[in-house]
This record gives structure tokens, sequence and C-alpha cells, in this order.
């Protein structure tokens, strides 16, 4: 606490504009921290006007709908600010929800006609494991975003909110697909083949979110999954060949890197969503 | 100050987290005329500033609970503000209008205090006269990125310039600085 003071004089000449830059600077840098110099500048500020704003603020609180799945979480146990970040993210609004069910249908559509007779389910295995990836670069872009502004400059940590996030979308999808492959024909067991390289591809994807935007990640990692798959299932001459267990311990490998290199580099997520 | 039974800033923002309008609207009272005045100091447009204002405290009513403790109450929501102000004026594809330059008058008492005497640095120059002979563009840069804390990228955003033209900016900005400190 300090004895000093701003005079009123200065206040008055802040508001209106009239403080040269280097005063107006250094009664901003006070203000901040002194209660009682910001009492004195409310005192001369314009006090019909704080009020007309502060009405058509709390209509707007009031008028504010909270989102389903906001109230869903909240229902499910969830902390309220968790709940309502969970719920801002670009996967639980409808288009996005949408988009997900949308090609996951096509997947099984695409599947069941192809393969009617088949009794694997390896169409469905190439498409399952990039929608969760997906799922993570929607999560976390400011392209779809409309809070992430709000979110920058909120002292929770941004890696934490960042890996709350996507993590909120993957499970989210993961369990959509997971649903569907289990209605598709086929053993059980194709119903979980996918899970590794999707968790190997969100892992990466998370990884890669910290240095590059949303688009080209998931553009990049799209395509490198169907070249993968493709190759290697034209190479061994087995369509299910992406999917054996010796394979799926290197997409369990691939995870594991991806998720040491996201933890050691927490500060990378500082800036979320930081380019346009 | 002579008014002990005074709630705190925190204290305040623990209430409004728990969904106390009262609360809120003592913080708002206590933080909205500053947090005006000062965007207003950024941006010239009376809307959007007014927008910001809005959108900054229905975050606080939304998220106050995810103040951590650390740094002043003050601090934390001009923070929030700051980040508003940039994101409305970039979604609106305007840019800034830096009230700043026109007003570069002369005037003998400097305003010192103990904290601000690291800002107005008088003991190691006339750093108020330095800042006021920089021209209005390096101002503007050490404005956003010393005053108001922005990365890069986010002076960037406000003073609508490529973020390589902040850097080069704060450099000469730092270099003229220097020699009139000097």
């Amino acid at each position: 606490m300090t004895s000093w003071h701003l005079d009123p004089e200065v206040v008055d000449a802040y508001l209106d504009a009239t403080l040269d830059d280097a005063r107006a600077a250094s009664l901003e840098a006070h203000v901040v921290t002194c209660s009682t110099c910001r009492l004195l500048l409310a005192d001369r500020s314009d006090a019909d006007e704080l009020d007309a704003l502060w009405h058509d603020l709390v209509d707007r609180l009031d008028a504010e709908p909270s989102s389903r799945t906001t109230r869903l979480l909240l229902r499910l146990g969830l902390r309220d600010d968790t709940a309502r970040l969970l719920g801002s993210a670009p996967l639980m609004s409808s288009p996005w929800a949408a988009a997900v069910v949308l090609v996951m249908a096509a997947a099984w559509v695409l599947h069941a006609a192809v393969e009617a007779n088949a009794t694997n389910v390896v169409l469905f295995l190439y498409v399952a494991p990039l929608l969760p990836m997906l799922g993570v670069t929607a999560a976390y872009g400011p392209l779809v975003d409309d809070s992430h502004e709000v979110t920058v400059a909120t002292p929770y940590p941004t890696y934490r909110l960042a890996l709350l996030r996507t993590a909120g979308a993957a499970a989210i999808v993961t369990l959509a697909g997971f649903v569907a492959a289990l209605t598709l024909p086929g053993p059980w067991l194709d119903a979980v083949r996918w899970l590794l390289p999707a968790l190997a591809l969100s892992a990466v994807a998370f990884a890669l979110l910290g240095r590059l935007p949303p688009v080209p990640v998931a553009l990049m990692l799209a395509v490198a999954w169907m070249v993968f798959a493709g190759a290697l299932a034209w190479w061994m001459g087995d369509r299910a060949a992406p999917f054996e267990p010796a394979v799926q311990l290197v997409y369990l490998a691939l995870a594991a890197v991806a998720g040491v290199v996201t933890a050691r580099s927490p500060d990378r997520f500082d800036v979320l969503g930081r380019s346009s | 100050m002579g008014t002990g039974a005074e709630r705190s800033d925190s204290e305040l923002l623990a209430l409004v987290a728990d969904g106390d309008r009262a609360a809120f609207r003592e913080l708002y009272d206590r933080h909205a005329p500053w947090v005006l005045a000062r965007l207003r100091h950024r941006c010239s447009d009376r809307e959007v500033v007014a927008e910001a204002v809005q959108d900054t405290f229905a975050a606080v009513w939304r998220s106050a609970g995810r103040y951590d403790g650390r740094g002043d109450v003050g601090a934390w929501i001009w923070g929030i503000a700051i980040r508003r102000l940039i994101g409305l004026l970039r979604r609106g594809g305007r840019h800034q209008h830096v009230v700043l330059g026109e007003q570069a008058r002369d005037d003998e008492a400097l305003l010192v205090s103990a904290e601000d005497q690291v800002l107005v640095g008088v003991e190691h120059g006339d750093l108020a006269g330095a800042l006021l002979r920089l021209s209005p563009e390096l101002r503007a840069v050490v404005q956003a990125t010393v005053l108001d804390g922005l990365t890069t990228r986010e002076a960037a955003h406000l003073l609508g310039i490529p973020a390589g033209t902040v850097k080069t900016r704060m450099m000469r900005a730092r270099a003229e600085l220097r020699g009139a400190l000097a």
C-alpha cells in the first residue's frame, strides 16, 4: 500500500483522453493495484453509462441458456467451470456432433454395402481411427472456437485445459465409434482393433497442436494414416495387416512417444489456439 | 483504507463463483470503470469497447472459480479485457485506432509513486519524456507489450501489424529509450 494517490484533475484528464501517454501509462499501472484510486476514477466516470452496461450485462447473463451439454455434464457431477469449458468446446456444439455422427454412419453404411458377406470389418477400421483425432484437432483450435480469447486470459493452466477439452472430445467420439463397431457384423474383437491406431493418431495430433495450427495437423495426419495403412495392406497383401498385433505395438509405442513429447513441453500450449 | 469491513476483491470473487449477484455487482462497480476507461485508450470505437467490457465481466461471472489467487484480481480482469478486445477487433477485421501521439505536450509534474517509479524511472533519467519522444508507432508497441503485458502476437493483433513488425519496432524503441536515458 502506498500513501501516494492520483489527483482528481489527472483522473479527469485521463477519462477525457487528454492526459499524455506517459502519465496515462503511470495512472494505468497504479490503478490496477490501488483500490482508493479505482474508487476515485469510478466516482468521476459516467455512472449512467456504466449502469446501462451493467443492465445489458445482467440481461445477457440471465438470457444465456447454458448449453444442453453443459447441463448434462453438470448433472454428471463435473465442477461448474469445468463443465462450462467442456460444454463450450466446439465438438460439443451440435454441428460438430452431427458431423461426427454422419461420418460414423457413412463408414458403417459403406462397410455394410461393400462387405455385406465379409466376416471382418476392415473398411470401418480404416476410417474409425481418424475420428477421435479429428475430434482432438477440432476441440483445440480457434477456427471453430468462440471463447478462446477468454480462455487464454484465464489463469487456468492452458495445457491442462487443452488436454481436458481434447480428451473429452476424443472420449466421446471413441465411445460413439465403439458403439458403432459393436453393431457391425464380425467378431467383437474387431470393435476394439481400431482403438490403438486412434489413440496414436490422437496423441500425435495433440503433440503437434502445440506447434502447428489444427487444420494442417488434421489433414496431415489423415493423409499419413491412409497412406501408411494402405501401403502396409498392399505390401502384406492383407487388408487387415494394419491391425495385426505386431503393428498394434507400433501404435502403442507411437502414442507413448507423442505423450512424452507433449509432457516435456507443456509451455507449448501457453497460447491455446494461437494462430488464426 | 478506513473501511475495515470492506470485502477484498478475492473474497468477492469467491462469492461470485458461488453465484452471488450482489458480490458481482460490487466487483463490477469497483473494476468496470477503469477497465472501460483503459480499453477506451486502446480503441476508439465505443461500441466495441462496451462489448468488450460486457464480455469481460460475463467471463468473470462464469469463470470466477478459476481465479487461483495468484496476482491481483485487477490484473486478472485486465488480462481478460484486453484479450477480449483483441478478439473483437480481430473478428470484425478491424484494427485498433491507437489513441496515441496527439498529445505530446510537456508536463513538468510527473506522477511518481513508490510503485510507479519503476515505470516512470525518474532515478534513471526522464523515461516519461523519452517515452513521449518516441514516434506514435513505437510508443504503441511499448504500450502493448510492456504496459499491457501482451505477447508479440497479441500486440500484433491489437495494433493490426505483423508480428515481425512488432519485434523490430520494439527493438528500435528499446534502442531509442536506452539512448535517451543514457
